[in-house]
């Protein structure tokens, strides 16, 4: 049996579609082998992070929504893997340690005081971004894409070589139904590795948000919790969303405020397509 | 004492391990306590995966019930050759029993399936934090590591990993152990951290 062979009956049983006797022998297996645990362990990893990469077949994507999300415990695995690879992602995109670590000077200057200026700067820099390039209400064009350099002048940068970051960011308003006009388009420069999308809405702001991505067809693609407001006290919150989760094609986004009894409720639902370049 | 040896109140239905009956256990799996040790977590984390790939709900109490049946027959006097093989077989059986026992469970599982569209459950926030928290606690070159690993999507990410197998002089199936480790440890405490939460609630 070559590795692919082992590895799809590894998935079958993952997926509860061995037959009552294959699946003795391989619990038999792993039992007693240290190794074939841990395989069959990895395996799993790697079969839930192509379901959250929206890598699998359609016909495998329902295999394992069938076969696998049958418990909550699987489902928690699930919706780790999806934090875990967006926390990955948004790291990358914010150059995130290591090339702040390429900055810090040979001098002693308290590391705290130096992190709070690093921090203070990119603030600034960011909130003049989000001022110069924000649309018009009308506008549905994307805003900017920016790259992010890579770390650079670093004697010692840890990891292989990153390749460069690509964000494009949109504002969102509500009201944007289908079937009263044309929903807004996003169009991805290529290359794109991350959307940044800033959400307004009507009322007040709510101390926390979560956000459900779905396709016009309903299915879901992405649902991301603990989004704060973009300011404190403010009616908008920012999400990001790894660029490769995107196909061309019609989604719906709807935010949802966290009420102080702690229930989520409904704030606005945003219409729009995504064009891929 | 391993929390599990505790009483965790009323939801335990099955009896708790006394002392003895675990020291004498670990005895049998090893001369040295702190390799028994080892051993008993590592079947212990078999029987949880065991139990959770079978689809069951409560995979950590099914593997301390059958726990306890293995040093309930090893204090009989039952002569156990393989640890491994004797669990398995045990496993299966309390598994046997328990779906004997229970189509409420069933009918749950099928409930489950059909809520099953990612929908959060107000826990999102603390998750997100204890993950973060989890990240944080990670030892710095195993948490650029994980990081790194699960960066990228598709193309890239073979790259990624083919380049990063490259740095550490590491073959990409060593890699891929190695990062699972890390990333069960790490799903662990965020685990443990969500269950802190929910109880100080």
């Amino acid at each position: 049996m070559n590795n692919r062979d082992k590895d799809e009956r590894l998935i079958r049983y993952l997926l509860g579609e061995l037959t009552e006797q294959e699946r003795a022998e391989l619990e038999q297996a792993y039992f007693v082998s240290d190794a074939a645990f841990e395989e069959l362990s990895t395996v799993e990893d790697e079969l839930i992070e192509a379901y959250v990469q929206a890598e699998l077949s359609p016909a495998d994507r329902e295999r394992f929504e069938r076969g696998f999300l049958t418990t909550p415990r699987r489902r928690e695995r699930v919706d780790f893997t999806r934090r875990l690879k967006a926390e990955a992602a948004k790291r990358s995109v914010a150059g995130h340690q290591s090339w702040w670590q390429g900055f810090v000077p040979a001098f002693p200057v308290p590391r705290f005081a130096f992190a709070l200026a690093i921090v203070a700067t990119i603030a600034v820099a960011l909130g003049i971004g989000w001022r110069v390039l924000r649309p018009g209400p009308e506008a549905t064009e994307p805003v900017q894409a920016r790259r992010t350099p890579p770390p650079s002048g670093s004697a010692s940068q840890p990891g292989p070589q990153a390749p460069l970051a690509r964000v494009a960011a949109f504002v969102l308003t509500p009201g944007l139904t289908r079937g009263t006009g044309p929903a807004p388009t996003l169009t991805l420069p290529k290359d794109t590795t991350t959307v940044r999308l800033k959400m307004e809405h009507e009322g007040e702001g709510y101390a926390a948000y979560r956000a459900i991505l779905k396709t016009a067809e309903g299915r879901t693609v992405q649902s991301i919790a603990g989004l704060k407001p973009a300011t404190p006290g403010t009616a908008t919150c920012v999400a990001e969303l790894v660029a490769k989760v995107l196909t061309s094609g019609d989604y719906v986004l709807t935010l949802s405020g966290r009420a102080p009894s702690g229930v989520f409720e409904d704030v606005a639902d945003y219409s729009f397509r995504v064009v891929k370049q | 004492m391993p929390k599990y040896l505790e009483s965790s109140g009323p939801k335990r239905k099955h009896q708790i391990l006394s002392r003895e009956a675990f020291d004498h256990l670990l005895r049998a799996l090893d001369a040295d306590r702190d390799r028994a040790g080892e051993k008993y977590e590592l079947l212990r984390r078999k029987l949880i995966k065991f139990f959770e790939w079978r689809g069951a709900l409560n995979p950590q109490d099914l593997a301390d019930q059958t726990l306890n049946i293995v040093a309930d027959k090893l204090a009989q006097g039952e002569r156990i050759q393989s640890f491994g093989a004797y669990c398995c077989g045990v496993g299966r059986m309390v598994l046997l029993e328990k779906s004997r026992e229970s189509s409420l469970e069933d009918a749950l599982r099928a409930e489950a399936r059909i809520a099953s569209d990612a929908t959060e459950t107000g826990l999102g926030d603390v998750r997100q934090d204890c993950l973060e928290k989890g990240l944080q606690q990670l030892p710095v070159e195993n948490r650029e590591l994980i990081l790194t690993y699960y960066r990228d999507d598709k193309r890239a990410k073979i790259e990624t990993r083919r380049a990063l197998a490259e740095r550490l002089g590491l073959p990409l199936n060593a890699l891929r152990i190695r990062v699972h480790r890390i990333r069960a440890k790490l799903e662990e405490s965020v685990r443990e951290c969500v269950e802190r939460s929910e109880q100080e609630k």
